[in-house]
């Protein structure tokens, strides 16, 4: 599959706004994710496990997030965490989508520390499973530069 | 009386040039002068924008999506808008080589301080020892041009460190997050000033806190950081603006200055200009020549007119910069808070830091982070986008950044000089800039401090995030062609004529013999106004 044709990029799309925000991209959102790919290689260009990784991703929401959590530590310059910022920014540009991270209710801080220890449990637990499959994968077929290079 | 020709539209430019209409005479302008494109919605708020454009993402990512801020070591957490991008656009040709320092240049109508964020900060009388005249004759043209532009602020604990002047006023409403910030430090005055000689006040600030002539004042908006919609925070194009107003004023827009022809008696006789897009070089006669294109550019256009007089191309030692230090923060007692992106974007409230010299004091300044985009700082976190995502959310309001300012002197071997070689006839400028010896400790001490200080504001720094500017990205460049009483080589004379050139005058950054660690820009303009008055 390549990830610059127009079904593959909707449907990789549409799969990562139900990762991040949780609800299906609008039109216009589609349409200014499939043109920031047709104007720049930044979203195509990586290597093989790059892509596969992106491959994996576009399967859904959890293998979305499975991917991601191991991209945000071993990958972070590939291809997944690119596509993942260009759509952040997207959705932080436009409406309605810009209100999943400017609009908030207050929170107190017992229950927020409580919501991000569960959600770090969780994205470490993430990052061990897939890390078994894809840390070998990626040995072998090359990937992005690690954090920090 | 003379004709003038003024080279640049920048600060320094726009000031020389309306104090000498004002006198009366004819005055010349050569810029490249790239023009701001129309305002977008300018009635909008920075909400109103998302939600009432047609395409948002092209206004607030770019045509090219330019905007975003993609993984990458060593990126800044926010960079120049779309919007502002003709700022950075560059003449056909335009090149350069750098060693140590990563210039920024600007041929936009109003020059680089289009984008700067209106720090006005006067450097007091210790940090004018080195130069050629004292506070008291700076002091009443800081006045003037806080008349002229609008300058707001209080007469706070950072008093101490930046004199107040005439025409200033009172200051902007201030964000939810910055007064939580002043209240704090109400009650930790006497630890944080005390033990760490730290002070915190509101920052002076280029915007308007009532209305100023037709200038309006600040309705708060949002969209600072995109371009003020409405013209109350100050730019040197609306000085332009005034300017052009002149009939004793010409502005000779879309050329770039590249040398001024010196006759047998070394006086300017010409400026030689060429068009911006490419093309033959034109002369314009001139009986006196201001050169404010910038202390780079002004100094390029000073080892040009030297070589193509003498054959000789000069090294002029002395560049500085401020270096600057980003420390990103997180306000505890803000975290799950909303927050109002209404409000002024820019820094509200500052740290002067006491060193072991008055001159080496170290200047800071928060900005609380309402409207900038988010993705950058989502994207360095350590974790998958959407748990960075759910953290950047509830921490949003808590966000802010410190942006330590370090002071320069003029050292030998941080200079600028010429290729002649590689193009010949287009010669390039050569810069070169090492940092100080022991450069390294005083930023582990201005951090530590700054550190200190924020957790006695109820804030903590997390680790591995405060991140060290590169060289030229404050863009406060000063000091190949200094100001000096004597007449030294390569020197100017304290009304900034050069004594190797009767009739030329630096009224630019390429003058100052030393750099305090403040914001240059009020200075810029406040010596181009001493200038007019004192030599023509």
């Amino acid at each position: 599959m390549s990830s610059t044709e127009p079904g593959a990029l909707e449907r990789e799309c549409e799969g990562f706004c139900h990762y991040l925000m949780g609800r299906a991209p609008d039109a216009y959102v589609l349409a200014k994710y499939a043109e920031a790919h047709r104007l720049t290689t930044d979203y195509s260009r990586g290597s093989r496990f790059d892509r596969l990784l992106v491959s994996f991703a576009a399967w859904g929401s959890f293998s979305a997030s499975l991917a991601d959590s191991y991209a945000s530590l071993f990958a972070r310059q590939g291809i997944l965490r690119r596509k993942l910022v260009l759509l952040l920014a997207i959705l932080e540009s436009s409406s309605p989508a810009h209100g999943f991270l400017d609009a908030i209710e207050p929170t107190p801080v017992f229950l927020l520390a409580l919501q991000l220890l569960g959600r770090g449990i969780l994205f470490g637990i993430r990052v061990l499973a897939i890390s078994l499959v894809l840390l070998p994968l990626q040995l072998a077929l090359g990937g992005s530069p690690p954090r920090g290079e | 009386m003379d004709r003038i020709v003024v080279v640049g539209s920048g600060p320094s430019g726009v000031h020389f040039a309306l104090s000498v209409l004002r006198k009366g005479y004819d005055v010349t302008m050569v810029d490249v002068g790239f023009p701001k494109p129309a305002v977008v919605a300018p009635d909008s708020t920075f909400r109103g924008l998302k939600e009432n454009l047609d395409d948002p993402v092209r206004y607030f990512l770019g045509e090219k999506f330019e905007g975003v801020v993609l993984p990458q070591p060593g990126r800044e957490y926010y960079g120049i808008p779309p919007s502002k991008n003709y700022v950075f656009r560059t003449p056909a040709g335009f090149d350069n080589v750098t060693r140590g320092f990563a210039p920024l240049f600007g041929f936009a109508q109003g020059g680089i301080a289009e984008v700067w964020t209106g720090g006005c900060y006067p450097f007091n009388a210790d940090e004018l020892s080195d130069f050629p005249f004292s506070y008291a004759e700076l002091g009443p043209c800081y006045g003037e041009v806080a008349r002229r532009i609008g300058v707001c602020g209080a007469a706070d604990d950072l008093a101490r460190h930046f004199p107040v002047h005439d025409n200033l006023l009172e200051p902007l409403e201030l964000d939810g997050h910055s007064a939580v910030l002043l209240a704090k430090y109400e009650k930790k005055r006497a630890l944080i000033q005390g033990e760490w000689k730290c002070s915190v006040g509101r920052t002076r600030v280029a915007v308007l806190s009532r209305d100023l002539g037709s200038r309006k004042k600040c309705t708060y908006l949002g969209r600072c950081l995109w371009g003020c919609p409405t013209g109350a925070f100050y730019t040197p194009s609306l000085t332009l603006a005034e300017c052009r107003e002149f009939p004793n004023f010409h502005y000779v827009t879309g050329v770039r200055a590249s040398h001024v022809r010196l006759d047998a008696n070394r006086r300017v006789s010409h400026v030689v200009v060429a068009p911006a897009d490419g093309g033959n070089p034109q002369e314009i006669p001139a009986e006196r020549v201001a050169l404010a294109a910038g202390a780079l550019s002004s100094s390029q256009i000073y080892l040009e007119s030297m070589y193509r007089h003498t054959g000789e191309v000069l090294k002029l030692d002395g560049l500085m910069d401020n270096r600057q230090i980003l420390v990103p923060f997180v306000n505890l007692g803000l975290i799950g808070q909303p927050y109002n992106p209404e409000s002024y974007q820019y820094h509200q409230v500052g740290m002067g830091i006491e060193q072991g010299t008055p001159k080496e004091y170290v200047h800071a300044q928060v900005t609380t982070l309402k409207t900038a985009m988010l993705h950058p700082i989502i994207q360095n976190l350590p974790c998958d986008a959407r748990l960075a995502s759910f953290v950047v959310r509830h921490f949003h309001a808590a966000l802010g950044i410190v942006n330590i300012n370090l002071h320069d002197t003029r050292r030998p071997g941080n200079s600028v000089t010429l290729d002649v070689q590689t193009a010949p006839g287009r010669p390039r400028l050569v810069i070169e800039y090492s940092p100080a010896k022991g450069e390294t400790e005083v930023i582990r001490r201005a951090v530590r401090t700054v550190r200190k200080a924020l957790g006695a504001l109820g804030c903590i720094v997390p680790p591995g995030m405060t991140h060290v500017r590169p060289m030229g990205a404050s863009v406060h460049y000063a000091g190949m062609l200094p100001m000096s009483r004597t007449a030294g080589e390569h020197t100017v004379s304290e009304t900034c004529e050069s004594h190797a050139v009767k009739n030329l005058y630096l009224v630019d950054g390429a003058t100052f013999p030393f750099l305090p660690a403040k914001n240059i820009t009020f200075t810029l303009m406040a010596n181009a106004v001493r200038v007019a008055d004192a030599a023509f």
